[in-house]
């Protein structure tokens, strides 16, 4: 998506509407552009923001495109109750396992940071859990009756260099249960299991569950915000800025976090895009991270995630890097190269699987490569 | 001494509020319930536990009613929501 366009600015807006920090006038959408409006507002599942807008006046709509706006905003809260339902359904299960279980993302943040849970839409279930209950929460997953999307491609692959497994039911809800919080050399290098122990309590349909607290809260919302997807996707980045403006995060300590898991440079440019993108002020505390030089490797390996490396192998190549010692580095390398069938069929499609075509990017990748040098 | 009866939300009610509307559902439950106009006031009106007798006298203020012309439908309404276990009524003291 060009965010250039003006239906872009105006989607952008949206995503800073009453964020902490903004100060944006109000806006209203011309008829030409308001079916392209629509789509992209429930595409970066921004309708929240968008009706929270239009109730608080600060978006003039038409009555017949409020109305289109609430109807779908209104799918997309009927979709999240349902996840919320299978979050409950999940945690549950974990609790009676006794697997120590941290809501991430939509639903943790949805009931903790935002003023109110509608303006948060989401579209799946994120848990992280320890690596030693991994697979024991897979098969608790299973139980219930999720269907695992892609299976690991070699045995042991997810506890030693996997991120999350998608899990999806009949039903319509996905859980990805994470082992860590991203992919690639970032997600190898902090502890999450020191995030799992770093949680705290909040609220849904009278539960407690466990999410992350605001200082680890916030460097989730910035990994992944900056690594998550590239171009950085306006929901997540609007996460972090509402993050960083709760008053509740404890900066020195996200500091010293991003200093021993080698996340200064992600960190800063997560803060540094929200802040651009949204056009909003930060914290003193948020400007001081973005000011902070971080070490020629980070920000060489941020570039794997960050530019159109990342689509030519860039972030297999950088966490390859990362594996500490050969023998971990040749498993690793072993089990991308030669998968077991079942993970690529899943991957490729059983008519389009073969070991060929799954070497094409490795190879099209050493290829350039050896063109560039 | 006078029984009170105290109409309140499930604790374990799963909500969303959207203009006008509410959706509410049950962790267990396969339905989510869409209340919309009155339906949503009420809903409102429940965010602190009330009496039936406090429900509809606020209704007919903010419709601009007499309390008896709508006792009926909102006691009837109220009985719904109790059905699908979204609210609990209890008798106190």
């Amino acid at each position: 998506m060009n965010l250039d366009t003006h239906v872009a600015e105006l989607v952008r807006a949206v995503a800073a509407f009453e964020a902490p920090g903004s100060s944006l006038e109000g806006i209203a959408v011309a008829g030409d552009d308001w079916r392209s409006f629509l789509s992209l507002v429930g595409a970066r599942r921004l309708t929240g923001l968008a009706v929270a807008g239009l109730e608080a006046g600060w978006l003039a709509l038409e009555d017949a495109q409020a109305k289109e706006l609430i109807d779908r905003h209104r799918d997309a809260m009927f979709w999240v109750l349902g996840l919320e339902r299978a979050l409950l359904e999940v945690t549950e299960a974990f609790e009676s396992e006794e697997i120590d279980a941290v809501v991430l993302k939509g639903s943790a943040l949805a009931h903790s940071v935002y003023p109110d849970p509608a303006w948060r839409s989401y579209g799946d279930i994120d848990i992280l859990v320890r690596s030693r209950d991994f697979r024991k929460a897979a098969a608790t997953v299973a139980e219930l009756g999720f269907r695992r999307e892609l299976p690991e491609p070699r045995p042991g692959f997810d506890e030693r260099f996997g991120k999350a497994a998608e899990f999806r039911r009949e039903d319509g809800p996905e859980v990805d249960l994470h082992r860590t919080l991203v992919l690639g050399p970032f997600g190898l290098w902090l502890e999450a299991d020191e995030l799992v122990d770093r949680s705290t309590g909040f609220h849904i349909a009278g539960r407690r569950l466990r999410r992350l607290d605001d200082t680890a809260l916030m460097l989730h919302a910035c990994l992944h915000a900056s690594l998550g997807m590239y171009p950085p996707l306006l929901l997540p980045l609007r996460d972090v800025v509402q993050v960083a403006g709760s008053g509740k995060v404890r900066w020195k300590v996200l500091a010293g976090l991003a200093d021993r898991w080698r996340l200064r440079a992600v960190v800063g440019h997560a803060l540094e895009t929200a802040r651009d993108t949204l056009g909003v002020g930060l914290p003193p505390d948020a400007e001081m991270l973005i000011e902070r030089r971080a070490s020629p490797l980070e920000r060489r390996l941020l570039d794997s995630y960050v530019t159109d490396k990342r689509r030519r192998g860039g972030l297999a190549l950088s966490t390859l890097r990362a594996i500490p010692g050969f023998s971990s580095k040749a498993g690793y390398l072993w089990a991308l190269l030669y998968p077991g069938r079942e993970f690529l069929n899943a991957r490729m499609g059983v008519a389009r699987s073969s070991y060929l075509r799954r070497w094409t990017v490795p190879v099209r990748w050493l290829t350039k490569k050896r063109r560039w040098t | 001494m006078k029984q009170v009866v105290r109409i309140r939300r499930a604790a374990n009610v799963l909500t969303r509020v959207l203009p006008g509307e509410v959706l509410v559902g049950l962790p267990g439950a396969r339905d989510i319930s869409l209340l919309t106009g009155t339906g949503s006031v009420i809903w409102q009106l429940l965010e602190v536990p009330r009496s039936p007798d406090e429900v509809v006298s606020e209704l007919a203020l903010i419709y601009e009613v007499v309390p008896e012309s709508i006792a009926e439908e909102v006691g009837s309404f109220l009985g719904s929501l109790q059905q699908r276990g979204v609210i609990t009524i209890t008798n106190g003291r």
